[in-house]
């Protein structure tokens, strides 16, 4: 978690006036001092030449260091001040007060202060009460964002895309079963590892959001509608890898897990009433993902990071075997997913979340599932692998990188 | 008074039933419940629970690392059949315990 990693801000270097509408971007909600404008760095030019969907709505990145102009898109996750006036900190500028002393995201760190006081053993627990709630408000932000401009940008391209986005889903855990298979994993812990890894991670992606709208990088409104396509297929694949198809495997009572988890349901639920109810009428819903967003993602990080931290004590237990897996399989989860965004003709954003997306393992819909449909293979393998090292390292590490590869492409791809 | 308790305790005695409490991973709820239904069990009540054993620590911190306690009142016959039934089913696979004890109760009828 070094310098190229966790969260760590990028800080674009040219100079030039933001837009007009333009907004300074700041995650502790203070706003820049006109005079940081005079030292302001640029990341203009970066404006994606391929799938823009909605351009009036991309957030123009122009930034000085430490911060980020962007379009009104950004403010709808509640990452940005809409002020550009001085910082009501007072006492230090805005630049100095936005990058801190290491330029961490402060989300991140949250991430990173759970985990260290998990594996000091520290007392701090929250509520489960509370970690529940937040993971709903999460999945419903995300689903009520994605249905407002689905309803907005719904053209018939998207069918296309989600069968492509089904087919990725099947892919991935089909890759991922031979490769456990020659790390000498039994069939069924192998089928269960691959199921975990076939699907995606809520948490992971409601990250990648974030991340993404404070880098003032535009992606398509309708991924939460991949996560949900995402997070089937691969069951079912490890259901039949481990059993076959018949051999009384209870197909009825799983797809009520599969298809009405938790996850999957209020993702859907919120989607659906998105389009349904229209960007006016869900305005005063609308602080689920604009001011709420991320005081919420950083307590469910914390959670998250106090959850991880004790799923990598139970890694001494599993060997050096799994923890290379939980290490590659999310880089060929990030090829298979920039293959298919590449298919999809997804914007640069699009293409980094859909990677991210690849390089994500469940550690909610998939295990309950998988326990109930393969209860002879060990959760803790899975767990650990998903929760313990492939969650933390695409919080940590991994996602500035998919970002930084999708913008590659897409640089050689306009070339 | 000793003789209240006593007369007390003849009448308890005459309605001794038995208390089925499983503990369980939280997963196997929704399942296992159907099954008791299925079964004929008279009732049962749920709660969340957390503790340590064979299986590591549950911790009930987050979704999948929860148990929950399913206690069912009911005849000595009944207790057998669910108890047998959820031995040979799950306990191979699952963290899971489960054990019998005796109640006296008031209304024996509803049991």
């Amino acid at each position: 978690m070094g310098a190229t990693g966790a969260g760590r801000r990028a800080r674009p270097a040219a100079s030039s006036v933001p837009p007009t509408g333009a907004v300074q971007l700041d995650l502790r909600g203070c706003a820049a001092r006109d005079s940081d404008n005079a030292r302001a760095g640029s990341v203009g030019g970066t404006e994606d030449k391929r799938g823009l969907i909605g351009p009036a709505r991309r957030p123009a990145p122009v930034a000085h260091s430490g911060l980020i102009s962007v379009g009104r898109g950004l403010s709808d996750f509640g990452l940005v001040c809409n002020s550009i006036a001085p910082c009501p900190c007072g006492w230090v500028s805005c630049r100095d007060h936005f990058g801190g002393i290491m330029g961490w995201d402060p989300v991140v760190l949250f991430f990173v202060f759970g985990l260290a006081a998990g594996l000091l053993r520290s007392e701090l627990k929250l509520p489960p009460a509370l970690y529940e709630t937040l993971s709903i408000i999460l999945l419903l932000a995300i689903g009520l964002h994605g249905g407002v401009e689905l309803a907005e940008q719904a053209s018939p391209a998207l069918v296309g895309q989600m069968g492509l986005v089904l087919l990725m889903g099947l892919l991935l855990p089909l890759i991922a079963f031979p490769l456990l298979r020659g790390l000498r994993f039994s069939r069924v812990d192998s089928a269960n590892i691959a199921a975990h890894y076939g699907s995606v991670s809520a948490g992971t992606f409601a990250v990648v959001v974030a991340y993404l709208m404070a880098q003032g990088v535009f992606f398509e409104s309708y991924m939460p509608l991949f996560v949900a396509i995402l997070e089937i297929p691969a069951i079912l694949v490890g259901i039949v890898l481990a059993r076959g198809i018949s051999r009384g495997t209870p197909w009825r009572e799983l797809g009520r897990e599969i298809f009405l988890g938790k996850s999957i349901m209020l993702l859907l639920g919120g989607l659906i009433i998105g389009v349904l109810a229209g960007k006016e009428a869900v305005a005063p819903l609308a602080p689920f993902y604009t001011s709420m967003f991320a005081p919420v993602l950083a307590l469910f990080l914390l959670e998250m990071g106090l959850i991880a931290s004790k799923q990598m004590g139970a890694l001494r237990e599993v060997g050096i075997r799994l923890i290379s897996f939980a290490l590659i399989m999310p880089w060929i989860g990030v090829a298979v997913g920039l293959m298919f965004a590449q298919l999809m003709g997804l914007s640069v954003g699009g293409t980094a979340m859909l990677a991210t997306l690849g390089a994500s393992a469940s550690y909610i819909a998939v295990p309950a599932a998988m326990r109930l449909a393969l209860p002879q293979a060990n959760p803790s393998l899975s767990l650990g692998a998903s929760l313990g090292i492939t969650f933390p390292f695409n919080i940590l590490i991994g996602i500035p990188l998919y970002l930084q590869i999708a913008q590659f492409l897409s640089e050689g791809n306009s070339l | 008074m000793t003789e209240s308790t006593a007369s007390n305790a003849q009448a308890h005695a005459s309605h001794e039933r038995w208390l089925l409490t499983v503990i369980c991973e939280a997963v196997l709820e929704v399942r296992l419940l159907d099954e008791l239904q299925v079964l004929g069990a008279p009732g049962w009540t749920v709660s969340d629970a957390r503790g340590r054993g064979s299986r590591g620590v549950r911790s009930a911190g987050w979704d999948n690392d929860g148990n929950v306690r399913i206690e069912v009142v009911c005849s000595r016959a009944m207790a057998k059949l669910l108890s047998e039934h959820i031995q040979q089913k799950y306990y191979a696979d699952y963290a899971m315990i489960c054990y019998l004890s005796a109640v006296e109760v008031l209304r024996p009828e509803k049991f």
